[in-house]
């Protein structure tokens, strides 16, 4: 397994309740894994997990063979080579998006970062945006800023929270497939954090419906929403 | 084990010692009640404590009392009713706050004495030589008046920020409920800005516990006045670690009271689309009168005393103007600047800590980070004194000089003293401004290989330049002012404009304190309206 997740019990507060309770996932080299759940049922937490912005009380994270997080262990989240795109994106509104893409690969040389920022806008088509500051670009723009930045550094996993939430429908339908080809395209191993069917559908090769931090209904996107096992996977996959 | 507290990376680490270091007078206050207690100690306890409380029980509540009906009803005014230069007072009330009130004491007696401004008038006119005693401000009710009208702009900046975000939809349903504008302020706007107003309060209560200029030129007794006269007239350093103890009591119970005023009374809204109130526009005599109102206030709190001082400025600018004026401006410019920026990094590394590592430790971080706020300027004086020495004994000890006073003697012990004391306003304005850019793009950065320092010069801190902007202008206007810290804590022969605007007075030289008062007042207006004018553009 490329990603593990064993046995993990996380709060947000040492007086509340667990998010997640004995928490297990697996996900295999170059997969992409859907996570459905509603609101507060411990999906972007998962996603904070593994890029270690948060630490569990309990249990075991693994990505590619290497410990990042156990009871002795704590690799910091500039170490834990993870892309991440966050819901609103997180763009740095001081940065122009070639500076924001460059951000993350501050240590190669000059030369080098710009080779490889220009691929990158290449691959998200937004060579002729490079020069624009976060405000003066669109929804869908934004986003795949946000997509290149997270790619460039050239993660073991890629981690997206809510990616199309702040999207239109139509918009939506159109990332969704430049999405899918350009995750294809680099082979990168992903997980989609998401409340919408649809992402499952058109993206992800493996699917699990959460429900208060465990996990209700694991497999194959199209067989889980045509055979919902519970009344909560229904409603999540109607 | 250090892993256990906190100590993960340089800014925890650095952020613990800092709080230690900020503990330690505080510390030392509290060693020291345990010391055997002194005749002196019996004599005031005996004959002159009820005195104290007495006295500050009344400037406390009366003052509040004022503060929060001028503050409170003027905030209501310039948002609600659209009048003549309404605008001008929106930021035009707060003015009074660059005038410290031991200046607009002693310029308010200089105003009002026999040979004052009034008198003169009155008997050079009208041939009306009057009881002297309706002139004597110098009294509990003259100081009452003098802190509220310098320190309402507290209740008045937050109540106005309060009801400027408030929402409009409350009040026109009022009105569409057939309720009165008397009876809209009265049920609705009242209640809902109790929060604002009692935090506003709050604020005014610890600068008169705090004052020491207005009371000792009044002659009044309180626990500021008699800290200093145990301590340097007495020299009874125990003593005065007693009072101080009884006024952080004092203090103690202001903010028990202000959690119980507040507690269970904060509103929120129960949508998220809150949109200003639109002003009505007023005419005829409501607008005049409310012109006249908020023209009075600014009048007594600004224009008056600043006119009174330019009047004394010029006829004694003559004895006054000279290099060491030129040395206190700069003593006094250099001391706020290296002070607030010392103060802003101290709050930039604890706040920085405390958002990134959520935990019981950090939570106390924050809390005794702005803890030192509600200590009185005499209290923070007499802790950090005793700290310092025992620094200095401990030195001699090591180097074995034995005459050697390193610490206690320099610079370095004021800016400690400030850095307590103002470091809850530097913190402020640094946690707000983290609060608004949020953990978002931290955390992109982060996740982008960046460490927690890297990604605060590069990520953090260009989104919250306008914070800490803020958060330096509003320490630097606060150290400027400041006295009963600087009278105590300055080195030999160093003198701020504060210091030596309140020795004249004190020697009744007040002319000759007005050319000083007027450049301190001078350099807090431009600072002010820096202020406004950031929040402005930031908003």
């Amino acid at each position: 397994m490329f990603v593990n997740m064993t046995d993990i019990d996380f709060c947000y507060d040492k007086n509340n309740e667990n998010i997640l309770e004995d928490f297990e996932l697996n996900i295999d080299k170059g997969q992409t894994l859907s996570i459905l759940g509603e609101s507060g049922s411990g999906k972007s937490t998962i996603l904070r997990l593994l890029a270690g912005l948060e630490r569990q009380k309990k249990g075991q994270i693994v990505i590619g063979n290497k410990i990042m997080n156990n009871e002795n262990t704590f690799v910091s989240p500039e170490n834990r080579e993870v892309g991440m795109v966050f819901q609103d994106y997180a763009l740095f509104p001081h940065m122009t998006v070639f500076e924001n893409i460059s951000f993350g690969i501050s240590n190669l040389s000059k030369k080098q970062r710009k080779q490889k920022v220009l691929e990158t806008l290449t691959l998200v088509d937004l060579v002729d945006h490079k020069s624009k500051y976060p405000h003066q670009l669109s929804g869908g723009q934004q986003q795949r800023t946000a997509l290149a930045r997270a790619i460039v550094t050239e993660p073991q996993i890629l981690l997206l929270d809510e990616p199309f939430s702040n999207l239109d429908t139509n918009l939506k339908n159109n990332i969704r497939e430049s999405l899918k080809e350009i995750i294809n395209v680099i082979g990168i191993t992903t997980i989609i954090v998401s409340h919408d069917k649809l992402d499952a559908l058109k993206l992800a090769d493996q699917l699990i419906v959460l429900k208060e931090g465990k996990i209700k209904q694991k497999g194959i996107p199209e067989q889980l929403i045509s055979k919902p096992n519970t009344g909560y996977a229904e409603s999540i996959l109607a | 084990m250090f892993k256990k507290i906190g100590f993960t990376n340089k800014w925890s680490v650095i952020s613990f010692f800092l709080i230690i270091l900020i503990l330690m007078p505080s510390v030392f206050i509290l060693i020291g009640f345990f010391n055997p207690i002194s005749d002196t100690w019996l004599h005031i306890r005996r004959y002159l404590l009820k005195d104290y409380i007495y006295n500050s029980v009344i400037l406390v509540f009366f003052t509040g009392l004022f503060s929060i009906i001028i503050g409170v009803s003027l905030a209501w005014f310039v948002n609600a009713y659209d009048f003549k230069y309404s605008n001008f007072f929106k930021w035009g009330l707060i003015l009074p706050l660059a005038v410290p009130p031991y200046i607009g004491s002693y310029t308010y007696v200089g105003l009002l004495n026999y040979t004052g401004v009034i008198q003169t008038f009155l008997r050079n006119n009208f041939e009306l030589v009057l009881n002297q005693s309706y002139f004597n401000i110098m009294s509990l009710s003259g100081a009452i008046f003098i802190y509220t009208i310098f320190l309402y702009p507290y209740v008045f900046l937050i109540t106005h920020a309060f009801l400027q975000k408030q929402s409009a939809s409350l009040v026109e349903v009022s009105k569409t409920l057939g309720k009165s504008p008397i009876s809209i302020f009265f049920r609705i706007i009242l209640p809902i800005s109790r929060g604002a107003y009692v935090a506003g309060t709050t604020l005014v209560v610890l600068e008169v516990l705090n004052d020491y200029g207005v009371v000792k030129y009044f002659g009044i007794s309180t626990f500021s006045t008699s800290i200093f006269q145990t301590w340097f007239s007495l020299g009874d350093i125990n003593s005065a670690i007693r009072l101080s103890v009884y006024l952080m009591a004092f203090v103690i119970i202001v903010l028990f009271l202000e959690k119980l005023s507040r507690g269970g009374k904060q509103y929120s809204y129960s949508n998220t689309k809150i949109k200003p109130l639109k002003a009505k526009k007023l005419t005829g005599w409501k607008n005049w009168s409310m012109f006249i109102y908020a023209f009075t206030v600014i009048s007594l709190g600004f224009i008056i005393p600043v006119l009174q001082l330019i009047y004394w400025s010029i006829i004694s600018y003559g004895k006054i103007l000279n290099m060491n004026i030129i040395q206190t401006v700069l003593n006094s410019i250099g001391v706020s600047l290296v002070g607030s920026f010392i103060i802003l990094v101290a709050a930039v590394i604890i706040a920085n800590t405390v958002r990134i590592k959520k935990n019981i430790l950090t939570k106390n971080y924050a809390r005794i980070a702005v803890l030192g706020y509600s200590i009185p300027g005499a209290v923070i004086a007499v802790g950090v004194m005793i700290f310092f020495l025992k620094m200095d004994n401990f030195i001699q000890l090591i180097s074995g000089q034995n005459n050697m006073l390193l610490l206690s003697s320099s610079i370095f012990m004021l800016i400690f003293a400030y850095l307590i004391r103002f470091l809850a306003i530097g913190y402020n304005s640094v946690e707000s401004g983290f609060n608004k850019i949020g953990t978002d793009f931290h955390e992109a950065s982060r996740t982008l290989g960046n460490g927690i320092t890297k990604t605060f010069f590069k990520v953090d801190l260009p989104m919250m330049k306008p914070a800490l902007m803020s958060g330096f202008l509003l320490v630097s206007i606060e150290i400027l002012k400041e006295l009963p810290l600087t009278l105590i804590l300055r080195p030999f022969n160093f003198n701020t404009l504060a210091t030596r605007a309140f020795e004249y007075a004190n020697d009744e030289m007040i002319h000759e304190s007005a050319i000083l008062s007027l450049i301190l007042i001078f350099i807090s207006v431009i600072l002010v309206y820096s202020l406004t004018y950031i929040k402005k553009k930031g908003r």
